[in-house]
């Protein structure tokens, strides 16, 4: 009952030597496997999944920065479009004032000339009616060049005075 | 041979001790886990240990038994 | 009393189940053969449940599959250290065996653990993995310090556990199965009918498996004294 047996011994130790190779190969090599696979698998997909995340975010970012660029733009193009509008408004209006300033200076000066030819005929006319009625006066013709510097020389006094 | 069987009754006697021991062990080790019951995993494995050593002195003195009865 | 004592001894002996004729025959003992017995339902075994493993899409037997070896890895791996991955097969190996072995009482076949030539052999394996493992990690110097440590003083006493923990571990598997196995007989020597198979549940099953457990579990637990304080 307690005797060791030697081949017994021996036997048992080839057999669990036996045992564990096999078994170490089919059972616990092949699980091991599966199980290392799925570990690599799950970090596979996790640190993909990270990668997937941040070009989203980058792309987001990129895309954020393309809309602000893009309104800029179109701040400034509506901007360009007002100060040209503007400067174009302003040259017009300058312009116009011009045009305006300009008729009128000539309306005026059109007018002083036409004054001075009419105020010109207008003495013109007095000094001859002067004239004749001097001559009426005087019973004499009063048409020698002395007679018309007077007649002027007083219609220049009573105009000054006038 | 009745001298044989008294001796071998006096060695079976060492399971006493290993009972008391395990008995003292699982007891303390009830109340390490009532104490403190999130440590019950080492607590376990410690007393697992302490039992298997204690124990072992009952399995000596039960083949020494046998072998008196069997083989002397 | 005498016929009983005839009897049991007549089953407490090893017996030969046959020779092979060779260097003048070598005996093969009946523990050997239904060693044999439980290698083959093993092998069946790994073979039939790791026929088709997936990685993304197990069935419910590869999910319980990978639970055991997950925790069998996670078991030595507390306990072995860092240098764990060797020897969750070897252990994992030893574990099915002994419980195998140990529960095969059920099936009217007499244990394997019921020989201390096997138990004998097992013992031998576990010492020399623990001290194997010593040297293998500590190098041989590192290794020899070992027996030194915690201190010089109880270098004796290290040295005597070289023997002492392999005979441990022999006769206390060899014991408890034995024991079991003594007790089992004079059940049935005595009540015949219903209460062997009720104590056969407790004697071969649960302290079979709790035995198998011990076993293991020690020689996890010495192999990690072994090299895994040299990483701490």
């Amino acid at each position: 009952m307690l005797e060791f047996h030697l081949s017994t011994i021996v036997f048992t130790v080839l057999n669990l030597l036996v045992l564990y190779f096999i078994l170490r190969k089919l059972l616990f090599g092949r699980v091991n496997a599966v199980l290392e696979q799925r570990a690599a698998l799950v970090q596979n997909q996790l640190s993909s999944a990270e990668a997937d995340r941040r070009q989203a975010g980058e792309l987001k970012a990129r895309y954020e920065d393309k809309l602000t660029d893009a309104r800029q733009e179109a701040a400034k193009l509506v901007a360009d479009a007002q100060t040209r509008a503007q400067r174009v408004y302003e040259s017009k209006l300058a312009q116009a004032e011009a045009d305006a300033k300009r008729l009128r200076s000539e309306a005026e000066a059109q007018i002083a000339s036409e004054r001075e030819n009419m105020l010109q005929g207008a003495r013109n006319e007095v000094a001859s009616l002067a004239l004749l009625a001097a001559a009426k006066v005087a019973q004499q013709a009063m048409d020698g060049e002395s007679d018309k510097a007077l007649v002027d020389s007083f219609l220049a006094e009573v105009g000054e005075q006038a | 041979m009745s001298m044989a069987i008294i001796a071998a009754a006096v060695a079976v006697f060492t399971g006493i001790g290993a009972g008391i021991g395990i008995g003292f062990a699982t007891g303390k080790a009830s109340e390490a886990i009532a104490r403190q019951p999130e440590a019950s995993g080492k607590i376990n494995s410690a007393l697992l240990l302490g039992c298997a050593l204690a124990e072992g002195t009952a399995i000596f003195g039960f083949i020494t038994a046998l072998l008196i009865i069997f083989v002397g | 009393m005498d016929a009983f004592k005839e009897a049991l001894v007549e089953e407490l002996g090893t017996h030969t189940a046959f020779t092979i004729p060779l260097f003048g025959g070598i005996p093969v003992a009946e523990s050997v053969v239904v060693t044999w017995i439980v290698m083959a339902v093993l092998l069946t075994a790994a073979l039939l449940l790791t026929r088709n493993l997936s990685v993304d899409a197990p069935g419910k037997v590869q999910v319980t599959l990978e639970s055991a070896v997950q925790f069998l890895n996670g078991f030595v791996r507390t306990n072995i250290g860092s240098h764990w991955r060797p020897f969750a097969p070897w252990l994992g190996t030893v574990a099915l065996y002994i419980g195998f072995a140990n529960i095969i009482g059920i099936f009217g076949l007499t244990p394997p653990t019921k020989d201390i030539s096997v138990t004998a052999a097992l013992a031998l394996m576990s010492m020399l993995l623990i001290y194997g493992a010593q040297f293998r990690y500590n190098g041989l110097l590192g290794g020899l310090k070992k027996f030194a440590e915690p201190m010089p003083l109880l270098l004796p006493i290290n040295l005597m556990e070289v023997a002492v923990r392999p005979l441990a571990l022999c006769m206390r598997l060899f014991g408890n199965v034995l024991g079991a196995f003594i007790i089992m007989e004079m059940l049935k020597f005595v009540a015949p009918v219903v209460l062997p198979a009720v104590f056969s549940l407790y004697f071969d099953l649960f302290d079979g498996l709790i035995q198998t457990v011990v076993f293991v579990f020690l020689t996890t637990l010495f192999t990690g004294e072994g090299i895994k304080e040299e990483e701490a």
